[in-house]
């Protein structure tokens, strides 16, 4: 199998199979497009095998578009194309099929696809819906006119249990890091996938599950998705107190203040920080303390009390120059900043901000300095 | 410039298993077959629908077996002598949940489009057009869109041509997407069908006093409907489906042929026309080679023969079991696979590949209790119209065939799985 450069030469098992390369063969080479079915077990792994088909493809365009239960249309992809290269190549990923079913109407997505065939041939793109063993099945049967028309079916399930449980530990493990619009997407996918993956296996522990609910309501808070991150948060809340974890207690009441905050609900967001700051101090979660305070500083400056609001981010910023955190000093800083500004005391504002700019520019983070700092600091250096 | 494929890589196009043939494709890789029904329907329409009757015959055939290509070469055989007017019913409507009101406002809108396209309506008298453009635009109005839908009536005969192929386009979208919208015209025609026979009537005439040659709806995606509804499309409503004064072809799904109120189904239409599979034995298993031959035929007349291994061309042959969709697939997927593993030609481990592609296929869709059924008939080689047969013929594993009388076999990539798992 001969592989692009670009890929590297030591790659897992679940890359280095025949099926990559035999999917990507045939994405490059289907002038007119193709329907393809990838099976999956995992949404670790199909995370990286799209990221892998991306280079194999390229310079084909690549989209990807999820379904859900409000969006069950696999023709409204096409929405997420610029309409000037609508009737272009394109090699387009299609999630969730199987998932935006609902218990109440479990075959609507198949007849949706079904339904759309000619639709869906009228254009160029490699279509790659990803399924698992039990939606290629229910493809089959609900969606034949569509199955009887694909080019293949390319197998990226894992069948070792360790190698399987390495994959998804290698996510549900990490911080969710947003770095681009697109990651927003793409990880709320994959983490409302994991959480699916790892909830529907006897003995997982109930901590990771919570933490899971935790990283899925952040990324939907993050996405303006306040209803639905709300839901996983009070779930993450009760997976929490069942598994006796205070720490993913607290974590959880402060992000359910945080929504509760940013919905302008600021009686139960101090609440909710109240109850959190209590638990992390019982289980002496450091920074987790500092996070509270900063988040209470925010609602006090928001109602005016300036005082209040400075004391919070002070206590916030003592915490993380103890425990050595460069980028939540650079959070405290501008907003000790923000509250000098709001007295009018424009060169104690400036130096703040300096001081934040400085810890972030020494993190390698100057794109923030200049996303949020860069206004304050001209601002500050205009006021007399 | 020839299309057929002289690389591998021309293949994976070349061998698409979305789309039927058409157009230069049509002319250049289409492979006639024996058994092919399409010289008799042709017959048929041309000494009989010529003749002013309005000819309307049912045509089955497996999923995959080639029905849309079969159909698409008939029009081209046809087209100057019928008006034909092609209605793909899955462009406009979910086939799934389709209904008898869904096929007749298909045809009508279809109808009305090529009428315009053609310049047919556009050319005929002025005032016949006006009240056609009159009734539909109270239609919508009164009906679908609401008193919010106000469009000025159009001012001459030439403007006529524009407004109705817009709100045959509005009527399109909106019909084809909103349940609402299809609830609504379903009662409607339900008490109106009558006016819409006599409208759709009507333009039939007016094409035949301009251009003078009879109507011929060809009608697919009625066939791809479960058995159920297509029963009751067409026992339940033969009458709406066969009133008008146009010739038509409906599709017709090959397990209803089977079912035991097919004679009572079809009494009302002229004749039920089969595409067979081609075969690749006789019901006495003695090679079929004219069979074989044609399936050969099929890839070779798209394939430049270095890009096939001969030994690997017999496998393909013998595993698509006759059906023509699988025949295509599994091309592309050898092509595929030999491609990926860096070689220039289709070689015998490719097809043995896709092969066991399909067979995952058959196995996942498979049910335990479908395999005991599968090796009785693969004994018996006998069709019936048990509803656990029907199942077996919509998913492929059992195959229809024909001689003189209708017989049926595992399909060959499943074989040897049924075999084992029944021993």
């Amino acid at each position: 199998m001969s592989m692009p450069a670009a890929l590297p030469d030591n790659l897992p098992e679940y890359l280095a199979r025949p099926d990559l390369a035999e999917l990507s063969v045939l994405l490059r080479h289907a002038q007119h497009g193709a329907f393809a079915f990838a099976l999956y077990n995992t949404v670790a792994v199909r995370d990286q095998v799209v990221a892998a088909l991306r280079i194999l493809v390229a310079p084909l365009p690549v989209y990807e578009f999820t379904l859900t239960s409000q969006q069950r249309n696999p023709l409204s992809y096409l929405e997420k194309l610029p309409a000037e290269t609508r009737r272009q190549r394109a090699v387009v990923f299609i999630y969730d099929l199987d998932r935006a079913n609902t218990p109440d109407q479990p075959d609507t997505t198949w007849g949706y696809l079904d339904a759309q065939r000619e639709a869906l041939i009228e254009y160029p793109h490699g279509l790659v819906f990803w399924l698992t063993e039990q939606g290629a099945t229910d493809a089959a049967q609900y969606a034949p006119n569509v199955w009887s028309r694909k080019s293949g079916v390319f197998d990226f399930k894992i069948e070792s249990l360790p190698v399987l449980s390495q994959a998804r530990a290698d996510w549900s493990g990490r911080a969710v890091e947003i770095e681009k619009a697109e990651d927003l997407e793409r990880l709320t996918r994959l983490y409302l996938g994991l959480l699916e993956e790892y909830q529907a296996e006897a003995n997982t522990p109930q901590a990771l599950i919570a933490d899971l609910h935790g990283k899925v309501a952040f990324l939907l808070f993050r996405s303006y998705r306040h209803h639905e991150a709300v839901n996983h948060l009070n779930l993450q809340l009760e997976f929490a107190r069942q598994s006796g974890n205070t720490a993913i207690e607290a974590q959880a009441l402060l992000n359910m203040g945080d929504v509760q905050n940013f919905r302008d609900e600021r009686d139960a967001a101090l609440e909710s920080y109240s109850q959190a700051l209590g638990l992390f101090r019982a289980v002496g979660a450091r920074l987790g303390e500092a996070n509270v305070f900063l988040a209470l500083g925010d609602i006090k400056r928001a109602t005016g009390d300036i005082a209040g609001a400075e004391m919070d981010f002070e206590n916030a910023l003592k915490t993380y120059q103890t425990i050595g955190d460069r980028y939540s000093q650079g959070l405290a800083y501008y907003r000790i900043g923000d509250c000098a500004a709001d007295r009018l005391e424009h060169e104690a504002a400036l130096a703040f901000y300096q001081k934040a700019a400085s810890a972030w520019t020494e993190i390698g983070l100057s794109d923030l300095v200049e996303q949020i700092l860069a206004t304050r600091i001209a601002e500050a250096m205009k006021r007399p | 410039m020839g299309m057929k494929a002289t690389t591998l890589a021309d293949a994976i196009t070349v061998f698409n298993p979305r789309e039927p043939l058409v157009g230069k494709e049509l002319v250049e890789f289409y492979v006639d077959r024996p058994g092919n029904p399409l010289e008799r329907m042709k017959i048929y329409l041309q000494g009989i629908g010529l003749r002013g009757e309005p000819v309307k015959l049912l045509f089955s055939g497996h999923r995959g077996s080639g029905k849309s290509t079969e159909l698409n070469k008939l029009a081209e055989a046809l087209k100057n002598q019928f008006f034909i007017v092609s209605v793909n019913l899955s462009k406009i409507v979910n086939v799934s949940t389709l209904t008898y009101q869904d096929i007749l406002m298909g045809m009508a809108l279809a109808l009305y489009r090529r009428a315009e396209e053609s310049d047919a309506v556009a050319r005929s008298p002025a005032e016949a057009i006006h009240n056609v453009w009159k009734e539909a635009v109270s239609f919508l109005r009164d009906k679908i869109y609401g008193p919010a839908f106000a469009l000025r009536p159009p001012a001459s005969p030439e403007e006529v041509t524009l407004k109705v192929s817009i709100w045959v386009t509005e009527l399109e979208t909106k019909y084809g997407l909103s349940a609402d919208a299809r609830q609504k015209l379903a009662k409607y025609i339900d008490a109106h069908f009558d006016e819409l026979h006599a409208k759709m009537d009507l333009i039939a005439s007016l094409v035949w006093s301009e251009i003078k040659r009879p109507v011929l709806f060809i009608i697919e995606g009625t066939d791809k409907t479960d058995i159920a509804r297509a029963k009751e499309i067409f026992r339940d409503h033969t009458y709406a489906l066969t009133a008008f004064r146009a010739a038509v072809i409906y599709t017709f799904p090959i397990e209803l042929a089977y079912s035991g109120d097919f004679k009572q189904l079809t009494i009302s239409f002229n004749r039920h026309f089969s595409l067979p599979n081609l075969r690749l034995t006789h019901r006495d298993s003695a090679p079929d080679v004219e069979g074989v031959a044609h399936q050969r035929e099929i890839v070779e007349c798209r394939l430049a023969a270095h890009l096939i291994e001969p030994d690997a061309l017999v496998l393909l042959v013998q595993a698509c079991g006759g059906v023509v969709l699988l025949l295509i697939r599994m091309t592309q997927s050898a092509a595929v696979y030999a491609l990926s593993r860096g070689a220039n030609k289709i070689e015998i481990e490719d097809i043995r590949s896709a092969i066991a592609e399909e067979r995952s296929d058959f196995i996942r869709m498979l049910k335990p209790e479908q395999y005991p059924v599968l090796a009785e008939r693969h004994n018996d080689k006998t069709l019936s119209s048990q509803p656990e047969v029907q199942e077996l013929l919509h998913n492929l594993s059992l195959l229809e065939y024909a001689n003189d009388d209708p017989w049926c076999d595992v399909h060959p990539v499943i074989l040897p799985v049924v075999q084992e798992r029944t021993r």
